[in-house]
């Protein structure tokens, strides 16, 4: 890896807009000997961050003896070419992209409600809403889990694809509600009254005003959310039933096989993640260089 | 200037643009603004004077639409618009903070409101670039709201409301962000820009001399209400009450009881001692009522100067406490023998120089040049009341 320490990975909490505020730009750091340590550091430091992902990656292209993807066995591109070799886990995969399809999607709207809600009006209840927000993030998944496994058995609901979902969507408002309200935290809000003003009705203004100016912070919500709805594990294996999703097969498999295509499809959600990130941390950037 | 201002003003006769009928505004116990009633004539620059809180803000966006009057009714050209949301309002505001939209360059931003009621493209085009003329910035259209200065950015918000069109334009303290120099200019070009559309001008400021300067009419309020509304001329010379006495400009202060009154001439009694004649001002005053005597700075002098208006209207026996040399004006500040702080501005004809700091000095005044407050103050209310802080650091220092 080639990178050197002291550079700042772009960030989406940009701040966007709001011309009033001054930019804090990052100090150089000095040169010598402490500047040689610091690289050390800092490359020690993303060698540790980025080894197991530079793993899952180089497995990819491994060609394994047995049924375990776990030593190294020789180069092959089979994997990559057939990705969704195994069955069970392609649809295990499929299923995972619904749900987190679904949740995030439904996680954005409620969220951002939430977040505009709190930053927007003064209305009773409004510290108790935020620190309510908060729970669902300190809870332990395991407690939550339990709960509300304990909450569709009670009711006779049947364990699945929509339990699985409506878990998800549960804590990913959370997330959500706290990003976008990071990112429209010392938004003017006047803007609105001037687009009403300027004879935009409140539907055109939310359109073309609010919504366009918070996209950022939903974006990151967003990419946020979704890597956490595919990722999650504890929750979901509590209100599954029968269903399964991508973690869920992995483990159940482990015990008979773990084949290279587990490698090559979390790539492919690694990839994909990275590329959003690039494209939205570009976008940022755009706006940001205008903004000077 | 001044009397240019007031025969310009127009007429307030026929119907007015903006009507307020008894408007009042409550947030909970609090009266925000109490039973406004006043209309504004088309093509006039009228201004809503008075110190933060007196409600003049509030009755802009009450104009708007931005709140709604809790009694009264507003009435724009004929209609009842008290409960019409802002954007079905055919007036548009320049904003404080100018809420520019950020993520729209300067030709969307100002396009915005023509666009939302869906006129043809080629119109739109033409109307912003026109109105980009007319605020002096037509090369800025592909710029962004943060790549303009404060004073630009003041500008592209006056046109983004302009290019509407609108029935008044109201401006929510607009040059308040701006420094000295550039409020200056910017004041000069509203004006220009208001001849130039011809369009009503609303304007909120606390700044009096920028209500002065730019108005055709003032509305001087304060705590919810307004106190008057007049030419700058009628409010400098006449004002209604102590409050405005003190608020535009500077003022002489003293409590009087009214004796008598034969025609325009009454006769007071100062509580200090002494008795003066003043002009009623159109006005009877109740024998053994309480009134104030106004005089401003310029008009009080020291016997013996040459005096405009008419004969001496009494004296007042006081001690020099202060003398700052100001350029055009020596500000002489005495102290009356009853306690009170006055102040007089000494030009040349006064002779400055024969006072100085601890000398007695008998002041006095022209018939014409005070003025009969119909208002009632205390004595701790009496001399002088509008000092600037620069001119207080001053009197400390002397």
């Amino acid at each position: 890896m080639t990178m050197s320490g002291g550079v700042a990975p772009p960030t989406f909490e940009e701040v966007q807009g709001g011309g009033l505020t001054g930019s804090d730009r990052p100090r150089r750091v000095g040169s010598g000997w402490g500047r040689r340590l610091l690289t050390v550091v800092a490359v020690c430091i993303y060698i540790y961050l980025f080894l197991p992902l530079l793993n899952i990656i180089v497995y990819t292209f491994n060609d394994p003896k047995g049924r375990y993807n776990l030593s190294w066995d020789g180069f092959t591109l089979a994997n990559w070419a057939d990705p969704f070799k195994d069955a069970e886990l392609t649809s295990a995969f499929l299923r995972s992209l619904q749900v987190a399809g679904i949740a995030v999607l439904v996680a954005l709207v409620m969220g951002s409600m939430v977040a505009i809600a709190l930053s927007r009006y003064r209305f009773t209840g409004n510290k108790v809403t935020e620190v309510f927000l908060v729970l669902p993030l300190t809870t332990p998944e395991i407690v939550l889990g339990a709960s509300l496994y304990q909450l569709f058995l009670g009711r006779n609901v049947v364990l699945g694809f929509s339990t699985v979902t409506i878990a998800h969507i549960m804590f990913l408002v959370s997330f959500v509600a706290l990003t976008v309200k990071a990112r429209v935290r010392g938004f003017d809000w006047t803007v609105e009254d001037a687009a009403m003003d300027l004879g935009a009705s409140p539907t055109r203004t939310f359109w073309k005003i609010t919504f366009p100016l918070i996209l950022p912070g939903i974006l990151a919500a967003a990419l946020l959310s979704f890597a956490l709805s595919m990722d999650d594990y504890i929750i979901t294996d509590f209100t599954k039933g029968e269903f399964s999703t991508f973690p869920i097969q992995v483990n159940n498999q482990f015990r008979v096989s773990f084949p290279p295509q587990v490698n090559v499809l979390a790539t492919i959600v690694l990839i994909v993640s990275v590329l959003l990130l690039v494209l939205t941390s570009v976008r940022g950037d755009r706006s940001s260089v205008t903004t000077r | 200037m001044s009397d240019a201002n007031s025969s310009e003003a127009p007429p307030v006769a026929g119907d007015p643009v903006v009507r307020l009928e008894q408007v009042t505004k409550r947030f909970g116990d609090y009266v925000a603004v109490e039973e406004a009633d006043f209309g504004i004539a088309s093509g006039e620059f009228f201004s809503m004077l008075g110190p933060s809180g007196c409600g003049k803000t509030t009755t802009l966006r009450m104009i708007a639409g931005f709140e709604q009057p809790t009694g009264g009714r507003i009435v724009l050209e004929g209609r009842d618009v008290s409960r019409t949301p802002p954007h079905k309002r055919d007036v548009n505001t320049v904003f404080q903070n100018y809420a520019l939209f950020p993520h729209m360059n300067i030709f969307d931003n100002v396009a915005f409101g023509l666009r939302n009621r869906k006129t043809p493209k080629d119109v739109v085009r033409t109307r912003v670039m026109e109105i980009l003329e007319v605020v002096r910035l037509p090369d800025m259209a592909e710029r962004r709201p943060n790549q303009l200065s404060g004073g630009q950015q003041q500008r592209i918000a006056l046109a983004r409301a302009l290019v509407n069109l609108p029935k008044a334009l109201l401006l929510d303290e607009p040059l308040g962000a701006l420094d000295l120099k550039l409020r200056q200019v910017m004041q000069i070009e509203l004006k220009r820009i208001q001849r130039e559309v011809g369009i009503t001008f609303i304007f909120v400021t606390h700044d009096q001399e920028e209500a002065l300067t730019m108005s055709d009419r003032i509305a001087v309020m304060t705590q919810g209400r307004v106190d008057q509304i007049g030419t700058p001329t009628e409010i400098y010379h006449r004002p209604a009450t102590a409050f405005v006495a003190g608020f535009i400009g500077t003022a002489n202060l003293l409590p009087v009881t009214v004796r008598s009154q034969q025609g325009d001439e009454v006769t007071v009694d100062s509580r200090a001692g002494g008795q003066f004649s003043v002009p009623a001002g159109g006005r009877t005053h109740q024998p053994g009522s309480d009134a104030t005597l106004m005089v401003r700075p310029e008009r009080l002098v020291p016997t013996g100067a040459p005096l405009h208006g008419g004969a001496p209207a009494g004296t007042i026996e006081a001690t020099v406490t202060s003398l700052l040399f100001q350029g055009p004006v020596v500000r002489c500040g005495v102290r009356t023998s009853a306690g009170a702080d006055l102040v007089a501005h000494l030009g040349p004809e006064d002779d400055p120089a024969q006072f100085s700091v601890g000398s007695p000095i008998t002041m006095t005044w022209a018939y014409d040049g005070a003025y009969l407050v119909p208002e009632a103050i205390s004595a701790d209310q009496a001399g002088v009341t509008h000092m600037d802080d620069d001119e207080t650091a001053a009197l400390a220092a002397g």
